[in-house]
Parts: structure tokens; C-alpha cells; sequence
């Protein structure tokens, strides 16, 4: 055994002599000190700060143990005898509880009770002596840290009971953690307790051809990868069941501070409702566009059968038999081509919306060109234009179909209708970042910049018919508006493909000039050859000018802000005109400037092509940059000044390089 | 030997037609171009010429068709130096039943300047049938 240290022996001395060094400790460091007489336990000294610690007034107290005996805990009384009875029997066993006492105003105090026997020089127990330590704020203090965790997971929990999304959270292994009450019902009142595996009978299927969707493009798989997925609608089915449901899936990765078991949420939204509806409109659409093709078609099967009629009736009256047999397999090829036009029409009509995919453009029109071609009549020009051959587009390839054919047969009837026009030009061109519309304010910050962005393709179908005035523009995306009359459609058509370009992060522009022409166009966006979406990219630099002057004649006030500050960010000094008229007086005035850029069609005797005419009388080569939101205009109609078009609203970066092009004479 | 001139962009119905009038004892021209078989007519007499009235490039329509034609025989021979009277019988054939009326038929043939019209698919005894109508004439 060690000495003690001199400090406690000097302390132990102390404390014998100095009655203050005990007052000390008592009032400091307890929260009550009892000295019980065992010999007579009716009599027990408590110290002040005993009945302090319970809210009486030691003064009212008397000495005596049955005083405390009334306030204590009857449950933990009772655990406190049997304590004393066996710290009295044996010292090695600790008398050491916590307790509860009933304060004065009627709360619980937690005290921490402790005790030790004073014995005889026979060893018997004649006194003990304890001490309290006050638990209750420490006690306190924890539970209403329970309470707030408590309140909170309540919180939390109403929230995602009442929740009509299923959110299930996903661990690491690609297993449920976390599912609630909605998404245990759509996973057929799901009731085994997480973790757990997906249920195996719930499969994900391709929307297309409804085969169970492989490991890799399965949206739990892809959401436990760490991919967020943006609200993509999947096709789940019970195993040995039809019964489809539609799921719009969404999921993010899980970020929290404190380390979970949910490496991933999904959050699943029954769409089934809507997406039977949606396909039902899709389908009678497609019915519509259908009725309007048998026309053409039964033009290539009357040439078909023509062949076939003339080949067998050849082969019966022509005694050589080689002859004979020549002609019969020239039927016989007819025939084979007739069975291919009817596969293409039964594809048509039952092709089923599926899911995006990539697609080449150019093989999208080539087998688009085949269905369209017979419809339209001779004396309309079609034509098919690709900027890119090896571009690709994500979207859903039916759907795009059955768009382009319906803004194919809305340019021939508007054609047919109004009496004028002759060409229907179905073009693709790779953009780099769509404007929302032409009234959108471009960040200029971010143009000047090099950034990442999407690419888009637009698709455009553009006719030379009798365009839209504004009235039928403004309405022209409406469902069931119509300007054919009863009979001839269901107005479905654009509302339908401005459905289909949205749902596929696209969008859906008309313009149109009343006596030019409609221009639609359909921007989707860029695929990859591997079938994925393409990734953002980088963004090409806007070509700035270096303070060469802009004359800009645009007769929307609004446009005209936006283009001169636009120019002006892009480096250029910009004088304007909102009328042809004005423009050709200030450069009548004798303005000096480097470029005419003019929108085409602008109320007044003079519009964008006259104008350059005009300007051209007096200044030949001065460079001109025409601008229109219908980009359907031949050379013929540009008259006497051939010069490049670009198409309203222009992103800054192409505004910036179609400058750059036309005053450095580059070809575009 | 009677001469006919045939526009037809099918070539397989067109060769077949060419063998079947040529079995029947005429001399035939094909030709899958209205500029073509126009550029022929230009120094060629021919007698009656059978036109189909539509005209595909690799499934496109093209003006280059029956209408092209029938127009350049009707309007420009006359005053050409050509062989040819602009008054040369002209069938006009189609498979188009739907868009020009339920059969395509001499009204509208005539409204597009032909003689006569048939609506594919035709056998050839109907056809040598109006081939013999017109040449009487």
C-alpha cells in the first residue's frame, strides 16, 4: 500500500481540527448529507441542503427518518432497504441507487443516493452515514434532447406517411432501408421490416417491348450507382400479372451529416392514370394521321397491284415459259413490296410509346420519308435536309414519327387549303442552347464565358403556305383547336407533339408569317451513338466583334432592346430602327456603319429585303444579315440582296459567329 | 408501225407494258421522265403517248411528271419543231384513286389535259381497248 499523499494526510489532520473544511464539502459538493442511527432508526440528522434539494425548509423539518420516508418513490424505497440490509450484512457490497423524491411543487427529483455503514469494534453496523447528488438537471436535460429527436422523427414521419409519393431509401447493397406507407402499398402492401431486398416479384420493364429491364438500366441499380434520376417514367408489373403501372421515378443521392444506411432515395409517383390518358390521345392522334395517309398509300398498292395485274395477265398469254416465269417473279416482286408498305403501316398504327432512346436522324427520315411521301400531292415539294449526318436525337422515336408526320400534314393541308405554296422542307441542325423564347433576356455573362451546357437538335418543318396570323399562332398548341373544320381532324396534332417535345426536355416553337409561310420546330435533345443522352458540354466561346457598327432594324420594341444590348456585349456599336422607313433615313442622313442586320417581315412599305435593296442602291457591297423567327424564305423571295438568314430568337453565341461570318466574307 | 411513247417511273411496270404492246404489234418508247421523254418528242414523231401522272425520285415527288407532260406536249409543240402535233392522243394512267376522286377518270383526265384516263391497276385489254379508241379517232 502507498502513503498517502501529504496533501490528503494534511487535509485528513485538517479536517479532524477545522469543523469549516467539512461545512465546506458539505454545502459545495452535496446535495445532502443523512446520518442515520441504526440503533434507533426512528433518528436521522438531515443537513439543510437534504431538504433543500426537495423544495422544504429545513427549519420545518424534523430529525427523523419517516420525514423523508413520505416523499420518497415507494418503488424505490423498497429498493433502497433491501440495498441497506445487504450493505449492513456485507461492506463490499455498495449501498449506491438513484432514486426519485417528489419536490415540494410536486416534480420529480432524481438524486443519486449513497451510503456507508459505521460499525462497532464487534463490526456491527451501528450508524449510516450518506450522501445525495441532485441527477434531475442532468436527467432533464437528456430527455428533452429525447423530446426534440422525438418531436422531430414524429415530424418527420407525418410527413412521409402523408406523403402520396412511395420514398424508399436504398443502402449501399442496393437494398431497401427506408420505404414508407405509399410505397409499401405500391409494392403490394409490402410488409417485411428493412433492410430488405426489392421485392422480386416487382419488375421494371421496358416500355417498349414490357421485357424485364436489365441490371444495368433498372432504376433502383441506376439510383444506388449514384445516378439522380429526373423524374423518367418506367413500367413496373407484378410478376405472373398484367396489371401495368406507370412510375414516374425520381431519385437523388442521399446527403446527410450523420453517417445512415441510405446511400440513395427514389421517390415513385403512380403516373398510370395520366400516362393511359396521355397514350390514348397519343393513339388517336395517331389514327387521325393514319386516315390521312391511306390516301397516298392506296396510290402504291393501285401501282403494285398494277404490276402484278399486267405481269400475270403477260405471263398467261406468252407460250415461252422463261418469258413467262420472268414476268411472274417481276409480280412476285410487287408483290414483296406491297407486304413491306403494309408492315410499315402496321408498325405505324401500333407502335407503342416507349421509352427515350437515341436515335440517327437520318435514319429516323429515311423511313419517315417512305410513310410521308405517297400522302403528299405531286405539285408540293418535299424536301429533306440534314446538317449533320451523324447526328443523333433522344427522344422516343414513335412519338417523333408521329410528330413529324402531324406537322407534315398540317403544312400540306394549309397549303392544299390556302392556295398557296408549293414546298415542305423537313430539316435537322445541331443548336447549341435554345432560348425560352424570344423574349428571354440571354445571360451574357455566361455567353461570354466558357461553360458547360446541353446541346439540342431541332428539328424544323417549314412550309411556304399562307402562315398563321396571330390569332390561330396563339392558339395553334391548344388541344381540339382546329382550323380544319369538324371533319377533317381532332386538333389534337400540335398540342400532341408540343406534349411530346416537352415531356422529352424539349421544346415546341411555331412561327409564322402571314403570306410566307409556318415554320415548327421540335428541339430535342442530342443523343449519343450508344444510345445514352449526351452529356453537357463545354460551350464554345461567342465570337466578339471589335466595335465594328450595327445598324438593327427590328420593329418589336422589346426584340430591339434585347438585340442591341446583346450586340453591344458582344463588342459591336449599335444604331436602331424599328421601321424599314426609319432605317432608310438615317442611312440616307449618311450614318457610316459595317452591317445592316433586319428582320425580314416588319409592318410598312418596306420590309427586311426591300430595305436591302435599297441600301444596296447606294452602298453595293455593304454587308446584310437578314433575321426572321420563319426561316422558310427562298432566294426568290430575298429578291435582289441574297444574304444569310438567321433564325429569331438567335442564342448570343451563333448571333456573335453569324456576324463574325458575314463581316469577315467567310461562307456560314 | 404505230408509235408509243410511254411515261412511267415504275420500271418494272413500265417494262411490263412496254413487252405487252410490243407483243401486240407497236413500237414503244419508255421513258421514267417528263423531261426526258419531252426532249425525245422534240425530234421523234410518235403517235400516242400513255402517262402516268405522278413521278417519284427515290421516293420523292418530283415536278417531273405526267402534268409536266401533258403540259409541254399541249402548250409548246405547237410552236416548236417538233414532229409532233400538240394534239397527239394522251392516256393519262394513276394508282392515286383517293386524291383526284374515287377513280381516276376521264373527267379527270381531261382536267389535266389527257384524252383519257385509267386507274391503276388496269389489264392490258382495257388498255389497247382505249389505245384503239383513240387512234380511230
Amino acid at each position: 500500500m502507498t502513503d498517502k499523499h501529504y496533501l490528503e494526510a494534511e487535509l485528513d489532520a485538517r479536517l479532524k481540527r477545522d469543523p469549516e473544511i467539512w461545512e465546506f464539502i458539505r454545502k459545495s459538493s452535496l446535495d445532502g448529507v443523512w446520518f442515520w442511527d441504526l440503533e434507533d432508526p426512528e433518528n436521522e440528522w438531515m443537513s439543510p441542503e437534504f431538504w433543500e434539494t426537495f423544495g422544504y425548509d429545513p427549519a420545518q423539518m424534523p430529525h427523523r427518518a419517516d420525514a423523508w420516508q413520505d416523499i420518497i418513490n415507494p418503488e424505490d424505497l423498497e429498493l433502497a432497504t433491501e440495498n441497506v440490509g445487504k450493505h449492513i450484512a456485507d461492506p463490499s457490497h455498495p449501498y449506491d441507487q438513484v432514486v426519485r423524491y417528489t419536490h415540494a411543487d410536486g416534480n420529480t427529483v432524481w438524486v443519486r443516493c449513497r451510503g456507508l455503514a459505521l460499525r462497532d469494534e464487534t463490526g456491527k453496523a451501528v450508524r449510516l452515514l450518506g450522501a445525495h447528488t441532485d441527477l434531475t438537471p442532468m436527467i432533464n436535460a437528456a430527455r428533452s434532447r429525447e423530446d426534440v429527436i422525438k418531436r422531430s422523427n414524429s415530424r418527420l414521419n407525418a410527413v412521409l406517411n402523408a406523403a402520396h409519393s412511395g420514398i424508399v431509401g436504398l443502402n449501399a447493397d442496393g437494398q431497401i432501408s427506408f420505404v414508407n406507407p405509399t410505397a409499401r402499398h405500391m409494392l403490394g402492401g409490402l410488409q417485411a421490416e428493412p433492410p430488405m431486398d426489392w421485392p422480386s416479384e416487382y419488375l421494371f420493364l421496358d416500355a417498349g417491348d414490357l421485357h424485364p429491364l436489365t441490371t444495368q438500366l433498372n432504376p433502383v441499380n441506376r439510383a444506388v450507382a449514384g445516378k439522380d434520376l429526373h423524374g423518367e417514367i418506367y413500367v413496373m408489373r407484378r410478376r405472373d400479372t398484367t396489371d401495368l403501372r406507370y412510375l414516374r421515378v425520381s431519385s437523388a443521392k442521399a446527403e446527410v451529416d450523420v453517417e445512415t444506411d441510405v446511400v440513395s432515395v427514389l421517390i415513385l409517383d403512380d403516373v398510370s392514370e395520366q400516362e393511359r390518358n396521355r397514350q390514348q390521345i397519343e393513339r388517336s392522334s395517331r389514327l387521325d394521321a393514319l386516315g390521312q395517309l391511306t390516301g397516298g398509300i392506296a396510290h402504291d398498292f393501285n401501282n403494285m397491284l398494277a404490276t402484278i395485274e399486267y405481269a400475270v395477265q403477260l405471263s398467261q398469254d406468252t407460250p415461252d415459259t422463261v418469258k413467262s416465269k420472268e414476268y411472274l417473279n417481276t409480280a412476285l416482286g410487287a408483290v414483296r413490296r406491297g407486304a413491306d408498305l403494309t408492315r410499315r403501316l402496321l408498325a405505324f398504327a401500333k407502335s407503342q410509346p416507349g421509352m427515350s432512346n437515341s436515335w440517327s436522324v437520318e435514319e429516323v427520315f429515311k423511313t419517315f420519308k417512305l410513310l410521308i411521301t405517297p400522302t403528299i400531292e405531286e405539285h408540293i415539294i418535299l424536301k429533306f435536309t440534314i446538317d449533320d449526318p451523324g447526328m443523333f436525337v433522344f427522344c422516343d422515336r414513335s412519338q417523333l414519327e408521329n410528330a413529324l408526320l402531324n406537322l407534315v400534314l398540317n403544312s400540306r393541308d394549309a397549303i392544299m387549303r390556302g392556295g398557296r405554296g408549293d414546298t415542305i422542307h423537313i430539316s435537322a441542325r445541331n443548336i447549341s442552347h435554345p432560348l425560352q423564347d424570344e423574349h428571354e433576356v440571354p445571360d451574357l455573362s455566361e455567353t461570354l464565358a466558357e461553360n458547360e451546357q446541353s446541346r439540342f437538335v431541332e428539328l424544323a418543318v417549314t412550309d411556304n403556305g399562307p402562315g398563321m396570323d396571330e390569332e390561330v399562332k396563339a392558339r395553334a398548341a391548344d388541344p381540339f383547336f382546329t382550323t380544319k373544320g369538324d371533319a377533317a381532324g381532332t386538333g389534337l396534332g400540335l398540342s400532341m407533339v408540343y406534349g411530346f417535345a416537352t415531356q422529352s426536355d424539349g421544346q415546341l416553337r411555331i412561327y409564322s408569317e402571314v403570306e410566307h409561310g409556318t415554320t415548327v420546330r421540335i428541339i430535342l435533345p442530342r443523343g449519343m451513338q450508344d444510345g445514352g443522352r449526351e452529356a453537357p458540354q463545354p460551350r464554345k466561346r461567342a465570337a466578339t466583334g471589335a466595335g465594328q457598327h450595327v445598324l438593327l432594324v427590328e420593329n418589336e420594341s422589346r426584340l430591339l432592346d434585347i438585340m442591341t444590348e446583346l450586340l453591344m456585349a458582344l463588342g459591336y456599336k449599335v444604331t436602331t430602327a424599328s421601321s424599314g422607313a426609319e432605317a432608310m433615313g438615317i442611312i440616307e442622313d449618311g450614318l457610316e456603319f459595317d452591317l445592316l442586320l433586319t428582320d425580314v417581315v416588319m409592318p410598312g412599305r418596306l420590309g427586311g429585303f426591300g430595305l436591302a435593296k435599297e441600301l444596296r442602291a447606294i452602298s453595293p457591297d455593304k454587308p446584310v444579315l437578314y433575321m426572321s423567327g420563319y426561316t422558310g424564305f427562298s432566294s426568290a423571295e430575298m429578291g435582289d440582296v441574297v444574304a444569310p438568314l438567321i433564325q429569331k430568337p438567335c442564342p448570343p453565341d451563333e448571333l456573335g459567329h453569324a456576324i463574325h461570318r458575314v463581316l469577315n466574307k467567310t461562307p456560314s | 408501225m404505230t408509235h408509243i411513247l410511254i411515261l412511267e417511273d415504275d420500271t418494272d411496270f413500265g417494262t411490263l407494258m412496254t413487252e405487252g404492246l410490243e407483243n401486240a404489234g407497236y413500237k414503244v418508247s419508255l421513258f421514267d421522265r417528263a423531261s426526258k421523254a419531252l426532249a425525245f418528242m422534240s425530234k421523234e414523231k410518235v403517235d400516242l403517248v400513255i402517262s402516268d401522272v405522278f413521278v417519284e425520285n427515290n421516293g420523292e415527288l418530283i415536278p417531273d411528271g405526267g402534268i409536266t407532260l401533258i403540259g409541254g406536249i399541249r402548250a409548246v409543240s405547237q410552236y416548236s419543231s417538233s414532229p409532233n402535233d400538240r394534239n397527239v392522243p394522251i392516256i393519262a394512267m394513276t394508282g392515286r384513286g383517293g386524291l383526284l376522286g374515287k377513280e381516276f377518270g376521264l373527267a379527270n383526265a381531261a382536267g389535266i389535259g389527257a384524252d383519257a384516263g385509267l386507274q391503276k391497276p388496269f389489264a392490258q385489254p382495257e388498255l389497247l381497248e382505249v389505245i384503239e379508241r383513240l387512234l380511230k379517232r
